[in-house]
């Protein structure tokens, strides 16, 4: 009975019953039904999809209506997108200075794109193009963006994934920019990189910044000419701008305590001058009073809550194991999501904590200060329906419809196979319809190339 | 039987084109334009050493034992099947996985390229040490070839079309041109020519190419055109074959029709 079904013999005239005609109809029709009831009304209307060449597209035809250039698909600006896209899709970040206050032009810079311009643009929860462009349109600064006359080239990405607690979400990220100065258009922007003629400016630490070493670089622009460095008037030392810029690291004997600086840079030739004011702190973020809090019902399993305290100025928590997040509840306290099966198999928690400045405190915390109570809360508790949202559905369908996919490439290859090796199998090959296979594998490109959305109801841009 | 341990240079082979993929994939966010196509030019040159010195090692064992040469494809025949279309297709991949840089996409591309290409070697040597079977039950490769080639290279000109807004006409025109190529390379050894015959493969072929435009400029939507415009070749090319084999009857059409509507509920299920 096994080979009647899955394979092809002369009991079942060289065609097994899982892919026989009636066979497949009811896989159509089980499918469509699945879907169907998967599915929200809105995600019925048609393109509900998002997709970079479409982006594009409306990203030109905006430009035309206005009298401006065509933008250029650039694989560099691409790739900045695709990183930038990636990283906040993995930290879960939702800013322009994502992760870690890292800014939109070190992406950019990390993939070798030489600009003069660039801009950003970002959106999230978007399942169609036009709805995204419209929101993007609608937002004054994403329209400045992308009506920019300095802008020739551009690169998008996008990257789905579980995002800001949504399955399935999108996260979508534009890079515009150029690599020359335009000078034949009327700009409000002031060239990023002019190596024309240098202003006096320090450049490194930034303005605000938070540093965790005490005895810095400090670097920046200015004329050619010897530069002084002093730290609240008293001249700590001296450097010398060549070819445009200087940059001095400020000596050990001299080193900063912790605290609030201001640094002044003195040109002695032009007599220009500039200062910066930054914070150093070299101490490391404190780890204290891992606690337990609730159990509760996630998405998927059942979830530890844990408390745990910090010093104030911790900005994230992570750790080595998977299965668990960290949510910032006040400054001083975090909580611990944790699986409940990855919590069952783990005695200790490694904890890694970051600071503004980035000062890192590694640290594993035992288990079994609160294993009792845990344990004692997962007898009692009463596991809830939890509501099978519209996000959770098309995630379902999506799967399913994979999982379908694989599963009747697999039953015809093998099908194909078996045959091959019979007497008559070639000529019952080719009557046989020998193309089905192709038309599903692109299918499964197709869905494996994300090309296609799920709808989400959730949309914000920023 | 495909016998692995037979098959050796085969699969070293298929690995090397699957590398060089991976390399290319690897590249590919780093560099120019114009280097990724060097780099592509020289994987083509390598799969091309690759594909004659299949040919010339699997001749040369008929020659050995004093058998005369395999001549059963015409020679345009023997062009298209072990040189365009391996070609195609490696380019196909490779054009795709340009155009939709995506991390989880490229183990699968990567994983059907050393198929493909393995099945493809086996094939070649397969003709030319004249071992029938084993072509024959290896030869859906080549319609594989021809359909996913369309579907990745109509990609491709769509991403273009849309990034240089190509001129309508030019747009249509490129299409034509490579759903004609599509349905000569699947018909070329299959198919008795006839007028009636040409005549239904450029109706076809225009219908598809009108549908493939339609949907593009209405939708905005590359991935889902050029699907389409696949699956439409995929139909019209598989009735003519039926047709040809007077194997062409209701529950044929109704099989075609069954799959054409799973793929479309497919399609929007993925999506």
């Amino acid at each position: 009975m096994f080979k009647k079904i899955f394979i092809p013999i002369k009991e079942n005239n060289y065609t097994p019953y899982v892919l026989k005609r009636g066979a497949v109809t009811i896989y159509a029709l089980v499918l469509l039904i699945f879907n169907i009831a998967t599915a929200d009304i809105a995600a019925l209307q048609a393109s509900a999809s998002v997709e970079a060449q479409s982006l594009v597209n409306l990203h030109n035809q905006e430009r035309s209506e206005h009298n401006l250039g065509e933008l250029k698909l650039n694989s560099k600006l691409t790739a900045s997108a695709q990183k930038k896209a990636q990283a906040m899709m993995d930290k879960d970040c939702w800013d322009h200075y994502c992760p870690d206050g890292k800014s939109p032009w070190d992406f950019f810079d990390e993939v070798g794109y030489d600009y003069v311009y660039a801009g950003e643009n970002l959106a999230e929860g978007f399942s169609d193009n036009d709805k995204v462009f419209t929101a993007w349109m609608n937002s004054k600064t994403h329209r400045d963006n992308i009506l920019r006359p300095e802008f020739d080239e551009i690169g998008i990405a996008i990257v789905y994934g579980e995002f800001q607690d949504i399955e399935n979400n999108a996260v979508i990220v534009v890079h515009f920019g150029s690599r020359e100065i335009k000078t034949n258009v009327e700009s409000d922007l002031t060239p990023i990189d002019n190596s024309l003629e240098e202003p006096f400016n320090i450049k490194e630490p930034n303005d605000g910044q938070i540093l965790n070493n005490n005895t810095p670089n400090i670097s920046g622009t200015s004329p050619d000419g010897e530069i002084s460095i002093s730290e609240n008037q008293k001249v700590i030392g001296e450097s010398i701008a060549q070819s445009g810029i200087f940059t001095f690291r400020v000596p050990t004997e001299s080193s900063l305590n912790d605290g609030e600086h201001k640094i002044d840079a003195t040109n002695k030739t032009t007599g220009q001058s500039d200062s910066v004011n930054f914070e150093v702190d070299t101490i490391a973020p404190v780890l204290e009073n891992l606690s337990f809090n609730s159990m509760v019902q996630g998405s998927d399993e059942d979830e530890v809550i844990l408390d745990i305290t910090t010093s104030p100025d911790t900005v994230s928590l992570e750790s080595t194991a998977d299965g668990i997040t960290f949510n910032k509840i006040s400054p001083k306290s975090w909580n611990i999501v944790i699986n409940l099966k990855v919590f069952d198999h783990i005695d200790e928690l490694n904890i890694i904590a970051f600071d503004q400045a980035s000062n890192k405190t590694d640290q594993n915390f035992q288990l079994s200060s609160v294993q009792g109570a845990v344990n004692q809360t997962a007898e009692g508790f009463q596991v809830e329906e939890s509501d099978f949202n519209i996000i959770e559905r098309i995630g379902l369908r999506r799967l399913v419809n994979s999982i379908f996919l694989i599963i009747i490439i697999t039953l015809i290859l093998l099908d194909y196979y078996v045959l091959a090796n019979t007497e008559l199998g070639i000529n019952l090959i080719r009557t046989k319809g020998n193309y089905h296979a192709a038309i599903f594998i692109i299918l499964l490109i197709i869905s494996m190339a994300g090309g296609t959305a799920g709808e989400l109801l959730e949309a914000e841009s920023i | 039987m495909i016998k692995l341990r037979n098959n050796t240079k085969m699969l070293v082979f298929a690995a090397i084109l699957t590398l060089g993929s991976y390399l290319l994939i690897y590249i590919q966010p780093e560099t120019s334009l114009n280097y990724y196509i060097i780099a592509l030019s020289v994987n083509l040159i390598i799969f091309f050493f690759e594909l004659l010195s299949v040919r010339i090692s699997a001749k040369s064992k008929l020659n050995q034992i004093g058998l005369p040469a395999v001549t059963r494809y015409s020679s345009s025949e023997e062009f298209i099947y072990h040189q365009l279309l391996p070609i195609i297709l490696f380019a196909s991949f490779n054009i795709f996985i340009f155009f939709n840089p995506v991390e989880s996409l490229e183990y699968l591309i990567l994983f059907l390229v050393f198929f493909s290409f393995f099945v493809i070697f086996i094939n070649i040597r397969a003709y030319y040490e004249d071992k029938f079977k084993l072509e024959q039950s290896t030869h859906f490769i080549y319609a594989f070839s021809s359909i996913f080639g369309l579907f990745s290279i109509l990609n491709g000109v769509l991403n273009v079309a849309s990034i240089y807004e190509l001129m309508p006409f030019i747009l249509i025109f490129a299409l034509f041109v490579i759903t004609i190529i599509s349905n000569y390379t699947l018909f070329i050894q299959d198919i008795r020519w006839n007028v009636p015959l040409i005549t239904y493969i450029l109706i076809s072929s225009a219908i598809n190419v009108g549908l493939t435009f339609f949907l593009y400029t209405q939708y905005s939507s590359v991935l889902r055109s050029s699907f389409m415009s696949a699956s439409f070749l995929y139909l019209s090319a598989a009735l003519i074959q039926h047709k040809q084999e007077a194997t062409l009857d209701r529950y044929v059409i109704f099989e075609y029709c069954v799959i054409m509507a799973l793929s479309f509920i497919l399609l929007y299920g993925i999506s």
